[in-house]
């Protein structure tokens, strides 16, 4: 709702990729604000939005899926992408709806990132079919990582850090750190670009990875991070290979901060690029399982995919995608600051220009809803239920 | 007699590609001898006689996919493969959105909406034949296509071709998982194609692998190698073999044997016992067989200690379990089978004459055909085996007992 940014990319070097007629942009931006975002511009301007989603859907002999990718803490991709995610539910029920989110961290510019971050987490469980979270600060952190592990006489970036601007040394802090995001979904969408031995489709990972409806927040992980110094050395040696499959499942090469492997594990989906055979990822697999909390009603739950076309500068790279109940720590932080200013009610009245108050208590709901299912499905033992034993000569009571 | 292919799924593109490759690469050297049975029973000649592709055979078979790629590739790979065989110009079918590992959806959805198109494409294909022996179908049993809509086509076959034979080839996936969600689309393709189907060989992924691992020494097998070794076992089941009766008698010896009839009438006597597993041997890397010797009486003591034992591959066998033995009081340790059709195929088939069967095959063939690329004596028994298929049956039944709690 802004023009800077989308400005800013039709100058660039992508600037012809993208139709004009698909750019829809406001002047005055929805100021940091859910409500401006979800109930002014959104029934505003419905019909722009249906008409330029229509196009390129029309132009699809089969439309599969949309991916939105937005922010949680702002008010235009919070808010207006929250209500596009409804527009989309309304008038194409059968695509997939996948959202890419950016979690606010904790030391947020915005202050009424929680307000922004709970109304749409509501919304997102209710109306996404999968969320790919990410988080600003463990994207921080992985970048600090390359930057220390990466020669820097080494002029070719192959690593994850391939963004636009990575190759000047002042290239801006978030250029680097989309440019993981968007390694992400390059590997996520690898198998329905380019061929392999197993392909993973879109549709399959959620299939497999979303056992409940509700349960769908899947935490995704990259390795290798960089490239070393002597590639050629990586292809082919199986203790790199093996290296790389202990990265994934580690806590620094996670997308959010937080540590699965305390946590149980729902469902795990592991997507090779390179030439990788099978042999390779199960005995991966059956090297790390048993370091794992699997739940009990889904010990074997792995999901395993191979694409022959590795990504650019390396020979190979896996994605870890699972469905861990760890990001249920992540819900809990977003609900306790979004309470401690609910409980004084400040900056309320700027959202109440636009929705009522109720809508709040109902989103806190929603997720807190969402934080027991997830706590309840991930016990790994089977809960037994107890059985009250009657205490012998008590029978009067 | 011809054999008509469906390749469904992914798993299913990529074995049949493997399995035409070897049956191409076996009739190679038949062809210099005059017009060879192999010939018509899996490929057949261009419609058209182009010129150019006077030469190339064209493949029995009917390709089908819910995502363009692979169907592509094999289309492509067979095209311009060394052997002379490629698929026929329109026996491919496939769409653009994939089934996403969904049973549900590849029956319910996707089959009554595509049968019409896929069952045009087979009654073409089974038009050409001159007589009809049936239909191969070869199938994954953990995705969503080759399980789901793979079902739903065979149960349409049935329908359209009643008195023709359907043999299904399931690859049983790995226990570890490659699809989180096998368990419950195995578990449906067994129970529909169960009612459906003449008879179901199921080939395990993890047999496979270990067969390659440690028999061929390849350490880190990729789907070629497995889906070579599934061919290899196959074709030499299908291959044309004479019968040679067992107990003496010289009635019917020396005919051909009729593809898919007298597997179906020697193996699948009853309607509720159809699974098959295969089981062959020789199997070692291409380098070792001139170091080796092979006799017929050895191979045959492995095969049979196999198929007693209820194991998969040829190493590590316990030799210590007998069949009549009174250690095994009830039998329990000793692998019960119902029936066993057992195929040998060798270079010169006089040395096959004199052989005493072993006691527990109820039916032998002899292959006419040589090998001509491992040029060694092999032998392949498909049986049918009860306890055999118990881990998986209690790999399913764990997966069954996971309570469902309704979601609020």
């Amino acid at each position: 709702m802004e023009e800077g940014v989308v400005n800013e990319m039709r100058k660039g070097r992508l600037g012809d990729l993208f139709d004009a007629q698909q750019l829809l942009t406001d002047v005055s931006g929805s100021g940091n604000n859910w409500a401006h975002g979800h109930h002014l511009y959104g029934p505003q301007y419905r019909d722009n939005l249906l008409d330029s989603i229509r196009r390129p859907v029309e132009a699809c002999e089969s439309l599969q899926s949309f991916l939105l990718l937005q922010s949680l803490g702002g008010g235009t991709g919070s808010g207006l992408g929250c209500y596009i995610l409804n527009l989309l539910e309304d008038e194409f029920p059968e695509a997939y709806r996948f959202a890419t989110s950016v979690f606010p961290s904790e030391d947020d510019d915005v202050i009424t990132s929680p307000y922004n971050a709970l109304l749409s987490l509501a919304e997102l469980t209710e109306h996404a079919d999968a969320v790919f979270p990410l988080e600003n600060q463990a994207l921080m952190d992985m970048c600090s990582l390359i930057q220390a592990r990466s020669n820097p006489a080494n002029n070719q970036p192959a690593s994850l850090l391939s963004g636009p601007n990575t190759g000047k040394s002042r290239g801006k802090a978030f250029d680097s750190m989309n440019g993981i995001a968007a390694n992400m979904l390059l590997h996520l969408t690898s198998s329905v670009r380019f061929e392999g031995p197993l392909n993973v489709d879109l549709n399959e990972i959620t299939t497999n990875l979303v056992p409940f409806p509700r349960l769908h927040f899947l935490l995704a992980s990259l390795s290798p991070l960089a490239a070393p110094r002597d590639v050629s050395k990586l292809a082919g040696a199986p203790r790199a290979v093996d290296q790389v499959f202990t990265e994934v499942f580690s806590r620094e090469h996670q997308l959010m901060k937080v540590d699965p492997r305390k946590a149980t594990y729902l469902a795990c989906c592991l997507l090779m690029r390179g030439k990788m055979s099978i042999a390779d990822m199960n005995r991966n697999v059956m090297r790390l399982r048993p370091n794992l909390r699997m739940v009990h009603w889904n010990p074997d739950g792995f999901k395993l995919g191979i694409c022959s076309k590795p990504p650019v500068g390396v020979p190979f790279s896996l994605l870890g995608l699972v469905n861990n109940s760890c990001v249920v720590t992540s819900f809990r932080t977003m609900q306790d600051r979004f309470a401690r200013l609910y409980k004084r009610k400040v900056y309320l009245h700027h959202y109440l220009q636009y929705m009522e108050e109720g809508a709040f208590a109902h989103a806190s709901e929603t997720v807190q809803g969402l934080i027991h299912e997830y706590t309840e499905r991930a016990s790994v033992y089977p809960v037994v239920p107890e059985r009250k034993l009657r205490s012998v000569g008590m029978h009067f009571l | 007699m011809s054999v008509v292919t469906l390749q469904l799924g992914q798993c299913g593109t990529q074995i049949g590609h493997a399995l035409f490759e070897t049956l191409a690469r076996e009739t190679e050297v038949d062809q210099a001898s005059g017009k060879s049975p192999l010939f018509d029973t899996f490929f057949r000649q261009p419609d058209e006689q182009r010129t150019d592709n006077k030469k190339k055979r064209h493949a029995r078979s009917v390709l089908v996919d819910m995502e363009p790629k692979v169907v592509d590739r094999a289309v492509v790979s067979a095209a311009s493969s060394s052997t002379k065989w490629c698929y026929a110009p329109g026996c491919c079918f496939s769409q653009q959105s994939g089934s996403g590992n969904n049973w549900a959806r590849g029956y319910n959805s996707y089959g009554p909406t595509y049968v019409n198109d896929v069952c045009d494409l087979v009654r073409r294909e089974a038009e050409r034949a001159d007589y009809l022996g049936g239909f191969l179908m070869l199938q994954s049993m953990a995705g969503g296509t080759g399980a789901g809509l793979g079902t739903y086509i065979a149960e349409a076959i049935r329908d359209s071709f009643p008195s023709s034979f359907l043999m299904n080839h399931c690859i049983w996936p790995y226990q570890s998982g490659e699809v989180i969600v096998q368990n419950y689309n195995s578990l449906l393709t067994l129970a529909h194609l169960a009612e459906v189907s003449d008879g179901i060989m199921l080939v395990e992924n993890s047999a496979l692998h270990s067969t390659c691992q440690r028999l061929l020494n390849i350490e880190r097998p990729s789907f070629m190698d497995m889906n070579a070794v599934a061919a290899r076992a196959l074709s030499s089941a299908l291959l044309p073999a004479s019968y040679r009766p067992i107990a003496g008698g010289t009635s019917q010896s020396g005919r051909p044997v009729t593809l898919f009839g007298d597997i179906v009438e020697k193996l699948c006597c009853h309607p509720a016992y159809r699974l098959l597993s295969l089981r062959s041997l020789p199997q070692m890397p291409a380098g070792s067989i001139d170091f080796t010797t092979f006799t017929w009486p050895a191979i045959l003591r492995r095969l049979q200690q196999m198929q007693v034992t209820g194991s998969l591959l040829e190493e590590g066998l316990r030799w210590d379990v007998k069949v009549n033995s009174s250690d095994n009081v009830h039998g329990r340790q000793v692998n019960k089978s119902l029936a066993a059709m057992l195929v040998l195929r060798s270079e010169s088939p006089e040395s096959v004459a004199g052989l005493s069967t072993p006691a527990k095959a109820t039916a032998l063939f002899l292959l006419r055909i040589p090998w001509c690329t491992q040029k060694s004596e092999g032998s392949v028994l498909l049986s049918i085996a009860g306890p055999s298929l118990n881990v998986p049956r209690r790999a399913l039944r764990q997966k069954q007992s996971c309570e469902q709690k309704p979601v609020a």
